[in-house]
């Protein structure tokens, strides 16, 4: 027994070893290292392409299995359409609540990580100061199509970088607005806000028990936690606030006015820690009238509610109107060593086919004129008030210390101030000094 | 007179015992309970208000995905390679070191068991960029090779120092006996020791093929889609604007039960072990 078992021990160790050596050949990933080398004589793009072969990766976060089946089908159309003789290889990481840019930070610093990949602005500063971006400036000013992305969209990828570069090229921008249920609105007896004032009154109104059952639905669903700092700017602007001083009279005014909707009870009692997930189950389950998002989450509202889930802009007043663009970018890595190859898929990916497949199935897009000739963008009502959103739509500042502010800063800060153990003066003066240093 | 005990005697157990303990077992049972039926509710049962405590419509559809279009199956496979590989590797090594560092007395002794203590010390995050470099240079990177390795960084001194606290309180005389019977220290240490050695073995593997099941920072870095593991895999259902519940609920019904099944025969030879262990002892 006690003999076979040493034996076990000894085949398992030996068989380990062999298994852990197997998949890496069968790996479907060439190493980065080598991921501009050639590419695999079984990816012959379809059309005579021309030129020596160009082996890209491409690493992509997906927001849902659809998404992801999405992109591989993209870049798949993209490596047998194209004519460059361009293979891209997409690899799927997970988004892991912004944990994606660190992992490829990483992986970058470590030698290794993608040609090219998604990107949010809010990392680019990192980024750049370590010079791991590629600068794309001269062939954004060479395209035919640079005009169709409008000048404040370019401005903003320079801005995010800080460096003035054109590193960030720009691929989904996602305004905010505010999904609401009609049949709400008509139960609460209160139109469509066209001023901030009008919101906060629909607010109050719409909290209310909307289905008899004895308990009280809200009429906004705040998003106190991870990513409800961008709600906040809706606040700031309409009180002649904005983000470059948290500190003065008007932002303390908006903040309060913010955190009256929770502590009036306008706003679940889960706002404190609601972040992304916890605010669309709200609205999903009834549980919320209003709720502040972009044109992502369309399709599942209309899924769930057919004609009883409707939008409308943020409101503003005359001191001024913001609203955050969700905003997914894409980037290529200095480390690439064909940017030329690179740059062409992200052609395909805006203004070219992938762009219009990706709009057609995400309702995501930069309004370019392949996605505005779609019958899709034509009679989505939703795409109407994105559009109308887009106008007055911003990023946060994208300060050295924007990721602290968000990831360490905002929602413990916020929380302290909903549930009233600090004062809005002091959670805004914490706030303004994590974000501006 | 006796009736009267028998009643309260009962009582007490009921209240003594049996109440608290399906208390707790509701309160720790509860969590899996609902991760299983949300894996079988139609989506608009996910989502209902009131909530549905057990769904009114079964629905396999999830798990057809999941081990369809999703392969969740792959991603099994690369987790029980990558678990079990860890598991042996660090038992392997770890008890070998244990034994060195209990049975004998060589200068740095103590300095080297410290070295190995002072590895837990660090954050995995702070290792990530030179296990990252290493595992490029090797040629390792995205290999479940790799991810052995890098989860053996942590495993091995945990293991060793386990191991060797068990050890200690096995008695020299055992092995004395088995050398002056004729056994060499190889065959004493096989014959003799290994068995003795059963339970604490098996607590340590079940604590590294835990870790390297459970593990995700560092798989997160390690794999690319050929090589990744459940809890990265599970993770990418958590999108930037949404999570698709009944899949990661479906998913971590799958994941539990292989450790469930290894639990279930491990408690059982690690009480035999045990026992064993101590009469021999």
């Amino acid at each position: 027994m006690k003999k076979a078992l040493a034996i076990l021990l000894a085949l398992a160790l030996t068989l380990s070893f062999a298994a852990c050596g197997g998949p890496s050949s069968a790996s479907s990933t060439p190493a980065p290292a080598s991921s501009t080398s050639a590419a695999p004589a079984s990816s012959t793009p379809a059309d005579e392409p021309s030129g020596d072969p160009v082996a890209l990766t491409f690493w992509y976060w997906a927001d849902n299995t659809d998404q992801s089946n999405l992109i591989q089908q993209i870049v798949k159309d993209f490596n047998e359409s194209n004519d460059k003789n361009i293979t891209v290889t997409a690899e799927e990481y997970p988004w892991d609540s912004g944990g994606f840019t660190d992992s490829t930070f990483n992986a970058i610093m470590g030698g290794g990580g993608p040609d090219m990949s998604t990107m949010k602005l809010q990392a680019g500063k990192t980024f750049a100061a370590n010079g791991l971006y590629a600068d794309m400036s001269s062939y954004v000013d060479a395209w035919e199509d640079k005009a169709q992305i409008g000048d404040n969209v370019w401005e903003m990828m320079r801005n995010a970088t800080g460096d003035g570069k054109t590193s960030i090229l720009p691929w989904t921008l996602e305004a905010l607005y505010v999904y609401y249920r009609p049949s709400y609105f008509e139960k609460a007896e209160v139109e469509v806000p066209t001023t901030f004032e009008e919101f906060l009154t629909a607010i109050e109104k719409c909290t209310m028990d909307m289905d008899g059952d004895g308990k009280t639905e809200y009429g906004f669903g705040m998003r106190g936690a991870g990513g409800g700092q961008e709600h906040l700017g809706n606040f700031l602007y309409p009180y002649g606030a904005t983000w470059d001083d948290l500190t003065t009279p008007e932002a303390v005014e908006a903040y309060k006015a913010y955190l009256s909707i929770y502590q009036n009870g306008y706003a679940p009692e889960t706002a404190p820690s609601a972040a992304f997930a916890e605010l669309t189950d709200g609205f999903k389950t009834g549980l919320t009238a209003m709720i502040i998002h972009h044109i992502g989450s369309y399709a599942q509202w209309v899924d769930l509610f057919g004609d009883d889930v409707d939008a409308f802009p943020v409101p503003g007043s005359d001191k001024g109107q913001w609203t955050c663009a969700g905003d997914t970018e894409l980037v290529v890595y200095e480390q690439c060593e064909n940017k030329d190859a690179a740059f062409e898929f992200y052609k395909y990916m805006t203004v070219g086919e992938g762009g219009t497949t990706w709009f057609k199935n995400t309702g995501k897009g930069l309004g370019t004129s392949n996605v505005k000739e779609t019958e899709e963008f034509k009679s989505n009502k939703f795409q109407a008030v994105a559009a109308e959103a887009l106008k007055s739509a911003g990023v946060l500042p994208p300060t050295d210390t924007l990721t602290e502010f968000i990831n360490n800063v905002w929602a413990p800060t916020n929380q302290q101030a909903l549930m009233g153990q600090i004062t809005p003066e002091e959670a805004l003066e914490t706030m303004n000094k994590a974000l501006h240093g | 007179m006796k009736q009267h005990h028998t009643v309260k005697s009962v009582c007490k157990t009921f209240f003594g015992l049996v109440l608290p303990v399906a208390a707790f077992l509701i309160f720790l049972l509860f969590p899996f309970y609902w991760m299983f039926v949300t894996s079988v509710k139609p989506n608009a049962e996910i989502y209902a208000n009131p909530l549905i405590y057990w769904p009114r419509e079964f629905t396999w559809a999830t798990y057809e995905k999941l081990f369809g279009y999703f392969d969740f199956l792959k991603y099994m496979k690369n987790s029980l390679i990558v678990a079990v590989c860890t598991m042996i590797l660090s038992l392997f090594v770890s008890t070998l070191a244990a034994y060195a560092f209990s049975r004998y007395n060589f200068p740095g002794r103590k300095v080297l068991m410290a070295v190995f203590l002072s590895n837990n010390m660090f954050p995995t995050v702070l290792l990530m960029i030179p296990l990252y470099s290493i595992m490029r240079q090797l040629g390792l990177l995205y290999t479940p090779g790799g991810l052995v390795l890098a989860y053996t960084t942590f495993t091995i001194p945990f293991s060793v120092w386990l191991i060797q606290g068990f050890i200690r309180d096995v008695p020299f005389s055992l092995e004395e006996a088995a050398l002056v019977d004729g056994c060499n220290r190889v065959r004493a240490f096989l014959k003799i020791f290994l068995p003795v050695l059963t339970p604490c073995l098996l607590a340590a593997g079940v604590y590294m093929f835990m870790q390297a099941w459970n593990e995700y920072t560092l798989a997160s870095m390690f794999t690319n889609p050929a090589t990744r593991t459940i809890p990265v895999a599970l993770n990418s259902l958590i999108g930037q604007l949404g999570v698709e519940w009944d899949m990661l609920c479906a998913g971590g019904t799958v994941s539990v039960i292989p450790v469930c099944v290894m639990f279930f025969f491990a408690q059982k030879r690690l009480v035999a072990g045990l026992t064993a262990g101590a009469v021999k002892g």
